[in-house]
């Protein structure tokens, strides 16, 4: 990886060489062919001759087809820059010079910026701004005029809720920062601007709440992020690979979320939030396990209900993890341990299955993940079908051809639903892995097995920082503070103080 | 890098070596009932499945074991009428002998953790004490000390016999223990776990028999152990356990009948709450006892003509129904500590208790101590309740 | 970064910590031990009184410390005594603790293997264990207090729930006369109990750690006070349901208790690999605390890299958790290692403590 970095660069040096002059000259023709040499051959790349009228001067507008609002190029900045100027403008043009008189009278537009350098301009014009080039003005105007292709606000589709905001990201960062700005009128909500990506720039921002986040913290992550070197960034995911504590977890130690709602909710108990342009998924730092099993629903439901909600996840969690496993070490171990009348009825159903337990365990569990991504990479209208296809025909088919047993079916089908009952997709995957490893377990060791899977995963857990925040907090270490939203979402009342775990500037919440 | 490998190295070696312990539930034989007979009376009948290379002519144990017929059980095969046990015997020297013969006869090897019921039968307990016969299970780590253990007068194989193929005997036995409620002619159960203690303490106790005939059973009185040989002496009727779980306050649920004295039209009565005491009394050196029975209940039913206002109705039977009490209870004391000169009602527990300086003197010949010792009792009788007729206005 | 004390544990973490070094594999055999030498159901008296002694001798130990703030017993004992006698202590305290280490590996792989798993060789059942352990120890002190904090509760919880579910089978008539034959048998059983609280002594290692050190004493008090609690139940409900006739011809009376009910209705009707699930894991705490505290004695002492001397050690947990033959050897060697830690812990650290103040008092 790193000597391919290197060469690149090499060649990106060797590349600058053979070009003159790396500023604008004011040379009309020159500065016109160093911008065309940068840019090459792009068929979506327009430019637009013209003369500034009653001046005489050349000028030329490059900007990108599409990606810039054509229709303001058109009625407003064509017109007004061809329209001959009258007298009192060519005072004017002679007091304050050519290219303060179009900032400053012409040009109706918000955004402009200068720039002497081919180079800028030309990342400038590949965001989507127009660059405008003027015979006798040794810069270039690079004007703001992107008209992002973007689409609506639509609702989350990969964390729905029962109630709550119907909006989420986009993958205009824009937007998205806009979107957490709409949450409510703060003043301490900073955001911090990076960009990312040594090929093909693209933007982050760090947002995080001035005044709350430990700064150790924001610095932390800016100096990570800082430290990434890439090519390109296509999604966040990148992102959260590149800067996360341990790479051989399974575990994910960054939370990625559509949601702004959850994103403002982790802003406000001193996290910090990273979004990157092109995605609308934005990652949240640092994470703790009791996080991933939460849902923003939580805290819109009365705390009764969510508390029993939380308790029916963890439950699932606990079946996700154990269910198969538990099973393998009892029907192939311990079938002492189970009721006479469940083990009687065990053991004749699964008389004349072929297989040992973990076979037809993993058979079926594997069966199911096939399931699972088929009907992920279908088509829209075909996936559910291709579901329910699956999951019954081959499971009553499996039944009755005598391959697995009817108490597996039901074990599998178990699991499989439970894991889908984690509010993040991520931890779901990440349990259902472990699962396939506590099964194993179970295979050569029975119960004792699952007893050293759980000693193993603990283990691991407990070593397990995000961004020095211990990733089992607040189960351990025990902060009695903390644990009122953990198994528990205690009443509203009682919800005054951040995580303590996140050394917040301001432990308490206000009001 | 290489500790990953080596890891990994360790992790296969497991993987592909492992499931050492890994047997399939439907491998195994659930067995749930097991029978201990004599196996020099059984063995002429049982002769036939031994002869061959049957290394001894006859054992001193015919071990009966019952496992589930699973494929019986399963939902598709219902209604075949097929037998859901299968009972197989063996005769040898010891319990673990005997298993492994069972071993070279059936396909799947036997499993004992959800055994739930050890018949013994009584004339082997008259033989060979109980500690001995009961060692390997207790020994063995997968026969369970919750594991019942019930003494048969016949042959114990016969109990785990049943004409009605769906019925398992052996839950049947349990199912009956677990009906305490509702008699008062079954004891308390006695477990293995409870067997390991008594097997050692040299107080005498009491085993549940079974009376079976023909694949029906029925608890039919008890089977009475003295505690030093730890064998087994005598039975004590049905009627004489009543008195028993009287006194130890075990009788709850159970109908007590009195008979009205002029018309001999009875009268039942169904004990809620019964409280009982064994008070021992040490004066002078001397040892006596006194028993306390205080008891509520419902007279469940009466065949006598009520015109009688429902009080007079109610202290008539209360009188009758103590009188009937005394009665067994005088029958039972006799019959333990006369005829047969054993305590077996836990006369010594409240002894030991209370006064174990004297208990430590006369507890080496406890039971003899105890058959001369004078024994008073006192019954309160109180009807609370006349279930749904007779209802005082 | 976050610091998050990565070093330190809270006073809650200290308290977990000495109870899970105190419960481990003398709680499936504690009642055989002390009935066979109370021979009368005041045993449980017994162990209460002892556990009374270990609280005496731990917060000894805690005040020892507490006069070397931020040191281990390893550092503080050359100062104290001078560097060879320190030296000989702090060797004798390591090769104890990487016996007993293995002491708990092998119990464990004996009582599973004869429980649970039949015919599992007891090498493919320590090995993975060990293992283990060695990883999480790789996460030093803070890791192994975490795993703790998360266990714990739950054993506790199981426990309770196991014990209370047997009192089915309770018979109170097998806990009475009280004190009938007076307080004599009870004294004699002291002998054994106080065997029962070894563990008590993870304040010589653990106070310099401790993110309040002044709380030291409140937790020792609370961590052997929990293994107490522990034990008293056992011994009453074990006795209360076997019988002191029947608890001492038991080899693991209190796995016993578990399997001599049944809960029917439920999922479960048996209980006893619950009981076992949870022991194992406090064997595990058991084992990692001792294994660490092996492993920071010979770094500490000998000024070794951490991870050379943690993987070091392993291969002689493996083979000292193999030595004994059969179960009679394990029991004895458990027998040699409580007497020696009653020497090592019990007459050693008052001395020391009377030197360290008297040494305070002249500087």
């Amino acid at each position: 990886m790193k000597s391919l970095d290197k060469e690149e660069q090499k060649s990106k040096k060797n590349g600058k060489e053979t070009k003159q002059s790396p500023v604008f000259t004011g040379n009309f023709e020159s500065d016109l062919k160093k911008v065309k040499d940068l840019l090459g051959e792009n068929s979506d790349i327009l430019f637009r001759k013209f003369r500034l009228n009653n001046t005489k001067l050349k000028a030329a507008l490059f900007y990108l087809d599409g990606l810039s609002d054509k229709e303001l190029i058109d009625k407003f900045l064509l017109s007004s820059l061809m329209k001959p100027f009258s007298e009192t403008d060519k005072e004017q043009i002679k007091q304050d010079g050519l290219k303060d008189f179009l900032k400053n009278n012409v040009l109706s537009i918000g955004e402009i910026k200068e720039s002497d350098e081919p180079e800028k301009a030309v990342i400038e014009i590949l965001n989507g701004s127009a660059a405008l080039i003027i015979e006798s003005v040794p810069e270039v105007l690079v004007l703001g005029i992107k008209k992002p292709k973007t689409r609506d606000l639509q609702e989350p589709i990969s964390e729905p809720l029962v109630r709550g905001p119907r909006i989420g990201f986009t993958e205009n960062i824009k937007d998205n920062t806009a979107i957490l700005r709409n949450q409510g009128q703060n003043e301490d909500l900073f955001f911090l601007k990076k960009s990312v990506g040594e090929r093909a720039k693209k933007q982050t921002v760090i947002a995080y709440i001035n005044g709350i986040a430990n700064q150790d913290l924001v610095d932390e992550i800016v100096r990570r992020i800082d430290k990434i070197k890439i090519d390109f960034l296509p999604e966040s995911g990148y992102i959260e690979q590149l800067i996360e504590d341990n790479f051989l977890s399974p575990f994910p130690q960054i939370q990625s979320t559509e949601r702004p709602d959850r994103v403002m909710g982790a802003l406000m108990e001193g996290r910090v939030a990273i979004l990157l342009d092109g995605t609308p998924y934005v990652l949240i730092a640092p994470v703790t396990l009791s996080m991933l099993l939460q849902s923003p629903e939580d805290y819109y439901e009365r705390w009764i209900p969510a508390t029993l909600v939380r308790l029916l996840r963890f439950l699932a969690a606990f079946i996700t993890l154990y269910g198969p496993s538990l099973y393998i070490s009892f029907i192939s171990f311990h079938p002492g341990l189970i009721p006479t009348k469940l083990a009687i009825s065990i053991a004749g159903s699964r008389e004349g299955v072929p297989f040992p337990t973990l076979l037809e365990a993993m058979l079926m569990e594997i069966a199911i993940e096939i399931l699972r991504e088929a009907g992920l990479r279908l088509p829209k209208p075909i996936g559910p079908a291709i579901g329910i296809v699956g999951g019954l025909i081959i499971g009553e088919a499996a039944v009755s051809a005598g391959i697995v047993s009817r108490i597996m079916v039901i074990v599998v089908a178990l699991t499989a639903i439970s894991s889908f009952a984690m509010p993040q997709y991520s931890l779901g995957t990440s349990l259902r892995i472990l699962r396939f490893i506590s099964m194993l377990a179970a295979s050569i060791y029975g119960l004792y097995g699952v007893v050293l899977f759980t000693l193993l995963f603990l283990s691991h857990l407990v070593r397990l920082y995000s961004f020095g925040v211990p990733y089992i907090s607040p189960w351990t270490p025990l902060r009695m503070k903390d644990l009122k939203d953990f198994i528990v979402r205690g009443p509203m009342f009682l919800m005054k103080s951040r995580p303590v775990l996140l050394q917040t500037k301001e432990p308490r919440r206000k009001g | 890098m290489k500790k990953a490998l080596l890891l990994l190295i360790l992790l296969i070696s497991t993987v592909l070596s492992g499931c050492w312990s890994s047997k399939e539930i439907e491998d195994l034989s659930l067995n749930v009932g097991i029978a201990i007979d004599d196996g020099d009376q059984l063995a002429e009948e049982m002769r036939h499945i031994d002869q061959v290379s049957s290394s001894q002519e006859k054992g001193d144990l015919a071990v009966t074991f019952q496992y589930i017929n699973t494929s019986a059980t399963t939902p598709d095969s219902k209604g075949g009428g097929q037998k859901q046990f299968t009972n197989v015997s063996a005769i040898g020297n010891t319990n673990h002998q005997n298993i492994r013969v069972i071993s070279l006869r059936e396909e799947n090897p036997i499993m004992f953790h959800h055994t739930k019921v050890i018949v013994v039968s009584g004339e082997l307990l008259k033989k060979i004490g109980i500690r001995e016969i009961m060692d390997f299970y207790l020994r063995d780590s997968e026969a369970r000390l919750s594991c019942l253990v019930l003494v048969s007068k016949g042959p114990a194989k016969d109990t785990l016999q049943s004409k009605d193929p769906a019925v398992i005997p052996s839950f049947r036995l349990l199912g009956i223990v677990d009906n305490a409620y509702r008699s008062s002619r079954i004891l308390n159960p006695m477990t293995l776990a409870k067997i390991q203690g008594e097997s050692y303490s040299k107080s005498s106790y009491l085993l549940q028999n079974v009376y079976t005939e023909d694949g029906e059973v029925k608890f039919s009185g008890a089977g009475i152990m003295r505690g030093k040989t730890n064998k087994l002496i005598g039975y004590i009727s049905e009627d004489d356990l009543t008195g028993i779980t009287l006194i130890t306050g075990d009788a709850k649920g159970g109908p007590i009948p009195a008979f009205e004295k002029q018309s001999g039209k009875p009268m039942v009565y169904e004990i809620e709450t019964i409280k009982s005491k064994i008070i021992p009394h040490v004066k002078r050196g001397k040892i006596s006892f006194d028993i306390k029975i205080d008891s509520e209940g419902i007279l469940s039913e009466n065949w006598k003509d009520s015109k009688e206002p429902s009080e007079k109705i109610a202290s008539e039977a209360e009188e009758l129904i103590k009188e009937e009490m005394e009665k067994t209870l005088a029958r039972t004391l006799k019959k333990t500590q006369k005829h047969y000169k054993v305590d077996v009602v836990g006369f010594d527990n409240e002894l030991r208790i209370k006064y174990p300086k004297t208990w430590n003197r006369v507890k080496d010949d406890w039971d003899a101590t105890f058959a001369e010792l004078p024994i008073k009792y006192s019954i309160k009788v109180k009807i609370i309740n006349y279930g749904n007729t007779d209802a005082r206005s | 970064m976050l610091m998050n004390n990565r070093n330190k544990i809270t006073t809650v973490q200290a308290t977990i910590f000495t109870s899970s070094y105190i419960l481990a594999s003398g709680i499936l055999t504690l009642p055989r031990t002390v009935v066979a030498v109370v021979k009368t159901p005041d045993a449980w008296l017994s162990v209460l009184i002892g556990g009374c002694i270990a609280i005496v001798l731990g917060v000894i130990m805690v005040k020892l410390s507490q006069c070397y703030p931020g040191k281990t017993i390893y550092q503080y004992v050359n100062i104290l005594i001078g560097n060879w006698a320190g030296k000989t202590y702090g060797i004798l305290l390591v090769i104890y603790f990487v016996v007993l280490s293995a002491y708990e590996v092998r119990t464990l792989s004996d009582v599973t293997s004869y429980m649970i798993l039949e015919g599992t060789p007891a090498w493919a059942i320590s090995m993975p264990f060990i293992w283990i352990g060695y990883y999480l120890l790789q996460g030093w002190i803070t890791s192994l207090a975490r795993l703790f904090e998360i266990v714990f509760p739950i054993s506790v919880a199981v426990f309770l729930l196991v014990i209370l579910m047997s009192t089915k089978s309770f018979e109170m008539d097998n806990l009475r006369p009280f004190l009938g034959e007076g307080i004599q048998p009870v004294l004699k059983g002291l002998t054994k109990t106080v065997f029962a609280y070894i563990g008590f002594e993870s304040m010589l290692f653990l106070v310099a750690y401790m993110e309040k050190p002044e709380k030291a004493v409140k937790s020792t008090i609370f961590g052997i006070g929990i293994p107490i609690l522990f034990y008293v139940i056992t011994m009453v409900a074990v006795i209360a349901a076997l019988s002191i006739d029947g608890v001492v011809h038991r080899t693991w009376p209190t796995l016993d208790l578990i399997r001599s009910y049944e809960m029917k209705g439920l999922l479960f009707e048996r209980f006893e690999s619950f009981l076992l699930v949870i022991w194992s894991m406090q064997i595990f705490s058991t084992f990692c605390i001792t294994y660490f505290v092996a492993f920071l004695g010979i770094s500490q002492m000998f000024n070794i890299k951490t991870q050379k001397v943690l993987l070091g050690l392993l291969p002689f947990l493996f083979l000292i958790s193999m030595t004994p033959r059969t179960i009679d050897e394990v029991f004895s060697l458990g027998d040699i290692l409580g007497k020696s830690a009653i020497i090592l812990f019990g007459f050693i650290p008052l001395p020391l403590l009377i030197l360290a103040k008297w040494k305070g008092r002249v500087r």
